[in-house]
């Protein structure tokens, strides 16, 4: 089968915690769509033949590759020799296509080739999977397996958790077409899925960033975890409630027929660019991963933050969104920040989305918080302006209206 | 004698989270948090090594001294549970105003928190804070959980093994080196009360066993080193099986090896590298221990067979520079190649080799890390002493769950 999938490299607009926004350069699945990062996860089934088609949108060249696939990278030289690119690239409005066969399972990544260390970090990166055949029909041994029958790898849930980091000074910097010194790299966030904790337990959406790393789970359901470090830097996650078997690493297996070199971990560290499956059948409760390099669990310094993920294991789901919150309230009794509280008119939320926009601006994501709050205070406010904030309850089964609207302006 | 709480299979283990001073060997005094037991004054670094049996249902109380809340978790133990009025409830995230403030059920300052799980499987854990962890366990509050196979009898060499009968982890001495960095920054941030900026986290001591060389070589319970009790010193005879456990207990990655030697990793985490009947223990001269992780290893030092009359070797006396340690001459060497044998010692240098035993050292070959504060020789370097048959008592190398109480050492 032919997998044919359009990507469009554009610029767009993240959201911090705080409610900053930063420059990212993402892949969108439409010219108008946001621009997502990670990019959107590329789905294949062995067998199938993978066309991807790169429209740039972006004022420099952009390319991708495939690190693990069977596509030969064809690097571009300019006329004095220098290596300008390491696979074919599109130019500013022109489009590129790729194309592999889908030819083995994996957890694979996928990313610029084209000054990477500037627009891997500017967000043109993302996960592929590789499904075996059969993964989806009952009668195959390979059914709801991530490297086929008898691999140790079979699952009931699966989540892809990819590692990244992000430095809004050089996301400003090479936003403005400034030069770049890659040796000042020093993010101050630390991301799952394009997020960083708490705001990466709250529900998917179709902002730039939208995927969650909550993972709802059964009691009792096999969990396949898709571990993918697409950062600069090496990282440790750990299992809060481990261990899980490493069954695969940088999408090999690691059972054959003649030897099964599956092993169990409570704590991985993957380099950059690395890859590693893990499956686990986790009790019920929340258990998160989390960096186990501990100093990276801040959002510029603000603990707790960084990149941690949740395993959220139930006897049942929710089957309705959460009513939404009430009665909103933004007060600027003290300089320098914003008292906001609420109604919670939810029975069943597993948390809340606090949304503020500048002026006329977008709204953007402040914070994200768990069960049961009903006050806030942002401390990320500059003085003498007016803002505008809103909240929401979510759930597993997806997100309540918005409260009313509050607006409040802070003292000088 | 060892400690071992065995008994009744019910060990009941009472931790204080107290604060407390190392000192290292470049005169600094540092603060730190730390846990300890029911024999000590102050907070130890790393905290009381718990050794429990398999099976045993591991009841540990936490009685907080520090002026904030704190707590245990157990990574890598399933079914943790907090004992109450009302029962056992599973310990797991906690929320206060919708922010995750501990990852574990935490005690406040002067309360005790009861936690209990069983020790199902065997092998070498962690246990550390679950509270504020990007400070608390910088600070120091982290040990070790040692679960003996079942069967394990302290009294009995012939049941020593790490994961049990036919795991091929027997062992004659055991070690433990546990490692992790110190920012003395944060230290005095938090013993004066003041913000520190995870960002700035920069470390200038790297310890083993929370001392940083050349005290790492000083014996366990060294009474000048009243806070850091173990000593990191691996001594064995020619052919013994040595077990050595390495635990990541900080934040960064660090590679040690043995000079001129190999350890076999036969498990990480506290899960054993064998699949049924296939072996998958391996040979490393470097193991990268990330944090976080734990890493068995069976060490074997079997000679070179060397031997003044049989099979004797030219023996240039090395270099002046090459012997000494330190300003004033003192070296390790025997003098002689010869192992059991003592030789010649040039002028000016003293020998502190006891009976012609050999030493080479084990450290991190991140070569920054074996300084304190920048100055070598320092950090996370030990030695391994390989004495000659029939020297070494049956007291070395057996590892004891630390009561000051307890120390041989002292009471004579
Ligand atoms: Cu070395």
């Amino acid at each position: 089968m032919l997998v044919s999938i359009e990507l469009w490299a554009r610029p767009g607009i993240v959201s911090l915690p705080g409610g900053f926004p930063a420059v990212i350069w993402g892949l969108a699945t439409s010219p108008t769509a946001a621009p997502q990062v990670p990019g959107p996860v590329l789905e294949a089934t062995v067998g199938d033949m993978v066309e991807i088609t790169l429209h740039n949108m972006l004022n420099e060249p952009v390319s991708l590759t495939f690190p693990g696939q069977e596509i030969a990278p064809e690097p571009v030289l300019d006329a004095s020799g220098r290596l300008v690119s390491l696979t074919r690239f599109a130019a500013p409005g022109r489009s590129v296509v790729y194309s592999f066969p889908a030819y083995r399972p994996g957890t694979f990544r996928y990313e610029s080739g084209t000054s990477p260390e500037r627009q891997v970090q500017m967000g043109l990166y993302g996960a592929l999977i590789v499904r075996p055949a059969g993964w989806d029909d009952p009668a195959s041994p390979n059914y709801y397996t991530a490297y086929g029958a008898d691999t140790g790898s079979g699952y009931d849930v699966e989540a892809v958790i990819l590692l990244s980091e992000f430095d809004r000074a050089a996301h400003e910097v090479i936003a403005t077409g400034d030069v770049y010194n890659p040796l000042n790299y020093a993010p101050q966030y630390w991301l799952v899925n394009g997020r960083p904790f708490p705001d990466c337990v709250a529900p998917p959406d179709t902002s730039t960033q939208p995927l969650t790393s909550r993972v709802p789970v059964l009691v009792g359901q096999r969990v396949l975890l898709r571990l993918i470090n697409s950062g600069f830097l090496a990282h440790t996650l750990a299992f809060q409630e481990g261990p899980a078997r490493v069954v695969a690493e940088d999408g090999r297996p690691r059972r054959s027929p003649l030897l099964d070199a599956t092993y169990d971990k409570n704590a991985i560290t993957l380099g950059a660019g690395q890859s590693a499956d893990l499956v686990f059948t986790p009790p019920e409760g929340e258990h998160y991963l989390y960096d186990r390099d501990l100093l990276h669990l801040v959002n510029t310094d603000d603990y707790p933050g960084g990149m941690m993920a949740l395993v959220d294991v139930r006897t049942a789901f929710p089957v309705t969104p959460p009513e939404a919150p009430s009665s909103l309230t933004a007060t600027a009794a003290l300089p320098g920040q914003v008292e906001l509280t609420w109604i919670n008119n939810a029975a069943d939320e597993d948390g809340f989305v606090l949304e503020r926009r500048t002026g006329a601006g977008p709204f953007l994501r402040v914070t994200t918080l768990m069960v049961g709050a009903t006050a806030y205070t942002d401390t990320h406010v500059e003085a003498n302006t007016t803002y505008t904030y809103r909240v929401l309850a979510f759930n597993l089964a997806g997100t309540s209206a918005y409260s009313n609207e509050a607006v409040v302006t802070t003292l000088p | 004698m060892p400690t071992q709480a065995t008994a009744n299979g019910s060990p009941t283990i009472h931790l204080r989270a107290v604060d407390g001073y190392i000192i290292t060997p470049d005169g600094a005094s540092i603060y730190i948090w730390g846990y300890r037991d029911e024999t000590g004054r102050a907070a130890q670094l790393p905290g009381p090594t718990i050794i429990v049996n398999q099976g045993d249902t591991v009841t540990i109380k936490l009685t907080n001294e520090l002026r904030e809340n704190v707590s245990l978790m157990f990574p890598g133990q399933n079914g943790v549970f907090r004992l109450t009025n009302r029962g056992a409830v599973p310990v797991g995230p906690i929320y206060e105003n919708g922010r995750l403030v501990s990852l574990t059920d935490y005690v406040p300052p002067r309360g005790t928190v009861i936690y209990q799980f069983v020790a199902s499987q065997p092998g070498t854990y962690i246990y550390h804070s679950g509270t504020e962890i990007n400070k608390q366990v910088p600070m120091g509050l982290y040990g070790v959980i040692i679960v003996r196979p079942a069967g394990f009898d302290p009294l009995d060499p012939a049941t020593w093994s790490a994961y049990g009968p036919e795991t091929d982890t027997e062992f004659d001495r055991e070690y433990l080196l546990v490692v992790a960095e110190i920012d003395p920054v944060l230290h005095e941030a938090v013993r004066l009360g003041k913000p520190y900026r995870p960002s700035t986290y920069r470390p200038r001591y790297w310890t083993i066993n929370g001392r940083c060389a050349p005290d790492t070589m000083l014996p366990d319970r060294a009474t000048y080193l009243p806070h850091q009790p173990y000593g990191s010193m691996i001594m064995a005879e020619p052919g013994e099986r040595v077990l050595i456990r390495y635990i990541g207990a900080g934040c960064d990655a660090h590679p040690l090896h043995p000079h001129g030697n190999h350890t076999r990793v036969v498990a990480l985490d506290g899960r054993l590298l064998r699949n049924g009947t296939q072996d998958l223990s391996h040979k490393h001269f470097t193991v990268l221990v990330g944090p976080g992780q734990t890493y068995d290893q069976i060490f074997q030092w079997d000679g070179l067979g060397y031997d003044p009359v049989t099979n004797p070797i030219p023996t240039p006396i090395p270099n002046l520079r090459n012997q000494a340690i330190g300003d004033v001459g003192w070296t390790m060497w025997s003098g002689s190649p010869y192992l059991g044998q003592k030789g010649d010692i040039p002028i000016g240098v003293t020998s502190l080799n006891v009976t012609g035993e050999y030493y080479f050292m084990l450290h991190s070959h991140s070569e920054p890390q074996i300084t304190n504060w920048g100055e070598f020789p320092g950090g996370m370097m030990t030695m391994i002493g390989i004495f000659p048959v029939g020297t070494l008592g049956p007291e070395v190398g057996r590892l004891q769950r630390n009561s000051r109480a307890n120390s041989t050492r002292e009471r004579r």
